[in-house]
């Protein structure tokens, strides 16, 4: 058999133009996907086979343009210019056509062969728009075929264009746009320096650095000056940019991009054969009428979530009442085939209750993220983020840094510090990745599930899960401002965010990204949750009846001795006097530390506790149950320890993604560790002490 | 000539110029924001970001961008 041949594609286009959802058409992954701007922001790569071609597909990041502002944009941006992709596939929202154009025009100067994929063609047809595409093609020099993403139509023959024009190496630079004979003349200035160094006209396109350098874009300044002709470039550059200045009365920079559009503007006239095109935005704009009210824009929000919680709590209810009872009588039945002894309760203490305590929960995590799911795919999410910019603003961030907080309540506090990258000012994302980990993420969900349940009436769970939510915002909002204040001082940036139109999800979307996340929660249950929950099983069993067992003594009372006398239990003595002021004793304490491995550890933790400690294995209490008859516990101190599950250090993980994406600063990163471990003690304390003084404790 | 964030909701605009900030100034030409551009207001409440419509997408712009942008009433 031949060998097949091998080429790599990179798709690029604007934010939510629908890449990734052709990306996993293309290659049959399951990357996220979601109706809001921003939801890739790293390159994603994969593997398709057609004909005989192996085609590597990378998807990266929407960008606007060439000329990156946040990290994200310098993800795509990098990789178009300098990895040389054997070709590019453009890809634009089609009822968008002359904006999203404007990244086209800029690929058009580079020298790597060129697609265009027209997406959601169905949704520009609707829009009454009629295109020519053979004149379009003829126009920009370039195959273009029209898709639809969302219903798979055009893979096929997008994978039949790019093996053509990688075929025919139909060079994308066939057709440039004419920025007219003023800025011609300096660019055949500047290209005449440029060339002088082989090197860097190698690894760069020429006619891309030239048209950048004109245009100002200070990472493509950098690159020429640190070249052989640097200062000569450099010095040519600020004289033909002045010149030009004078000549247009207006910056070089507008000036190119207005060509850019009058080039798009001049295609579009002739490739459209009705231009007919009415902008119905009847109801997009009614409905943003109302939810971006700037009265009601942040109750409406309030109102969402809580719909969510509602919905969760509501529904999850029942059947996470049967998986609880189903772990119980999993345990009860491993009991009764296997002989006590250390193995029975390595299995019925250590794993079963364990991991049973957190996979019980699987429901209540299924239905959030089925309403989150809705709430990503409606459009409203960018909505959010308009509507509290208006808050946030008061604390010195701008409604995109809720985004990433959203994403962070979504699912997980990883993929939330990720999507800081889309915020342009350094500083604003070290804030709000220093933030993100107060949300409540998948993670946190069942151990509020689990003291909820336990210690409050039911028809108060959605209430105080969402106090609970609210918390976490306000919490949020005062750091960011504190180290708006003391630590990162700096002028708020501008806030420029695209409103997507609003789509009506489909149920197999929502599916879908139901069961990927599900998926995710069983796997980490699988794996390291079951790892920690047998450490945890063996620090309290081990060493074994240590404690001084006298005669008479009932059965729980030397299963507590055991308890205490573990290593666990004298580690958890240990950090006693420290958690004591908060209303917590050793074994919480050890759940909490032991919870920094993931958060679902500390309701594994006490899964492994409370099943070690219960004497009848015969019973089939459920945790909640079980911590409930706790005679050491009440519901002031399970808001206290709530309130520091809430706000006390990431997981390791989250660290670990904080520290890579704060460039390697371990210096916040131990900042990080510590300032929300003492707020969550400090908030703890006044919620514990304060209850105390107000009788509430009982 | 008045600024974006004078211009009250379903204004139809013109966009002249921005003020200040030479990033903004690319950022919004990305945008489809080039003097001459026609765009419309879609909600401002002389609060929060303004909502404007340019080049048939929906855009939302800062309270500080929108008292630097200057338009003109169509």
């Amino acid at each position: 058999m031949m060998k097949k041949k091998q080429i790599t594609i990179a798709l690029a286009g604007n934010p939510n133009s629908g890449k990734s959802t052709i990306f996993n058409n293309l290659t049959g992954a399951r990357q996220h996907v979601g109706n809001y701007p921003g939801v890739t922001v790293e390159k994603k790569e994969g593997k398709t086979s057609f004909q005989d071609y192996e085609i590597n597909v990378v998807d990266l990041p929407g960008t606007y343009s060439l000329s990156p502002y946040s990290e994200d944009e310098f993800v795509a941006r990098d990789f178009i210019v300098q990895e040389h992709p054997d070709v590019i596939v453009s890809i634009i929202d089609s009822s968008n056509l002359e904006r999203n154009l404007y990244l086209v025009t800029q690929l058009m100067e580079l020298d790597t062969p060129l697609i265009l994929a027209m997406n959601m063609s169905d949704m520009a047809e609707k829009k009454g728009q009629d295109v020519d595409y053979s004149e379009l093609s003829k126009l920009l020099a370039m195959l273009i075929v029209p898709t639809i993403g969302n219903k798979n139509i055009g893979t096929k023959e997008l994978l039949a264009a790019v093996i053509k024009t990688h075929e025919n190496k139909i060079k994308a630079s066939k057709i440039h746009v004419k920025y007219g004979p003023e800025v011609q003349e300096e660019m055949c200035k500047l290209e005449q320096i440029l060339k002088k160094d082989k090197e860097l006209v190698n690894r760069y396109p020429w006619r891309w650095l030239v048209i950048k350098m004109l245009e100002n874009d200070s990472s493509v300044l950098d690159i020429i000056r640190n070249c052989s002709v640097g200062q000569e470039a450099t010095a040519q550059n600020e004289k033909s940019r002045s010149h030009l200045q004078a000549h247009f009365g207006d910056d070089p920079e507008v000036i190119i991009a207005d060509r850019r559009y009058g080039f798009i503007s001049g295609a579009c006239t002739q490739a459209l054969k009705e231009t007919t095109i009415e902008e119905r935005h009847d109801l997009s704009d009614s409905i943003d009428r109302i939810v971006l009210n700037r009265l009601f824009g942040i109750p409406i929000f309030a109102l969402v979530m809580y719909a969510i919680f509602k919905f969760t709590f509501t529904f999850s209810e029942p059947v996470v009442g049967y998986f609880e009872t189903f772990f119980g009588w999993f345990g009860e039945t491993v009991a009764s085939i296997v002989p006590a002894g250390l193995f029975q309760s390595f299995l019925v203490d250590g794993i079963i209750g364990g991991v049973g305590g957190v996979l019980g929960f699987l429901p209540l995590v299924l239905f959030m993220f089925f309403a989150i799911a809705f709430f990503e795919d409606s459009g409203y999410m960018a909505r959010a983020a308009f509507v509290m910019d208006r808050l946030m603003s008061k604390f010195g961030l701008h409604g995109k840094s809720f985004l990433p907080m959203m994403i962070s309540t979504n699912g997980c506090a990883i993929p939330g510090i990720m999507a800081t990258r889309t915020l342009e000012s350094k500083k604003d994302r070290l804030i709000t990745m220093m933030v993100v980990p107060f949300m409540i993420c998948g993670a946190k969900l069942p151990i509020f599930a689990l003291f909820i349940g336990a210690f409050f009436p039911a028809s108060y769970s959605t209430n105080i899960m969402f106090l609970m939510y609210i918390l976490s915002i306000v919490i949020a909002f005062c750091s960011a401002w504190l180290l708006k204040k003391f630590v990162f001082q700096g002028e708020v940036s501008h806030f420029v965010m695209e409103l997507p139109p609003y789509r009506v999800p489909t149920i197999k979307g929502l599916l879908l990204k139901m069961g990927e996340r599900g998926w995710l929660y069983v796997k980490k249950a699988g794996t390291i949750i079951v790892l920690i929950s047998i450490i945890i099983w063996a620090g309290f069993t081990f060493p074994q009846n240590s404690g001084v067992t006298k005669e008479g003594m009932t059965d729980s009372e030397i299963a507590t001795i055991q308890l205490e006398q573990s290593y666990a239990g004298k580690a958890g003595s240990l950090i006693e006097p420290l958690v004591k002021p908060i209303g917590m004793d050793g074994r919480s304490g050890i759940a909490l530390l032991a919870g920094v491995a993931a958060k679902e550890v500390v309701v594994s933790t006490f899964g492994t506790i409370y099943s070690l400690g219960e004497v009848d294995v015969e019973e089939t209490e459920t945790l909640r149950e079980k911590l409930q008859k706790d005679p050491s516990w009440s519901p002031l101190k399970a808001m206290s320890f709530l309130i520091f599950c809430l706000i006390y250090m990431p997981c390791f993980v989250a660290m670990a993604v904080f520290y890579e994406e704060s460039g390697s600063k371990l210096k916040w990163t131990l900042f990080l560790m510590f300032w929300t471990t003492v707020m969550a003690w400090s908030a703890s304390f006044i919620v514990y002490q304060g209850g105390m003084i107000l009788g509430l404790g009982i | 000539m008045l600024k974006l964030i004078k211009a009250p909701t379903k204004t139809d605009l013109t966009f002249v110029s921005i003020e200040g900030g030479m990033g903004a100034k690319r950022h919004l030409a990305d945008m489809g924001l080039v003097p001459g551009e026609k765009l419309k207001v879609l909600q401002n409440s002389g609060y929060g970001p303004v909502t404007v419509l340019i080049k048939g997408a929906k855009v939302a712009l800062g309270h500080g961008l929108a008292t630097k942008i200057v338009v003109e009433e169509e």
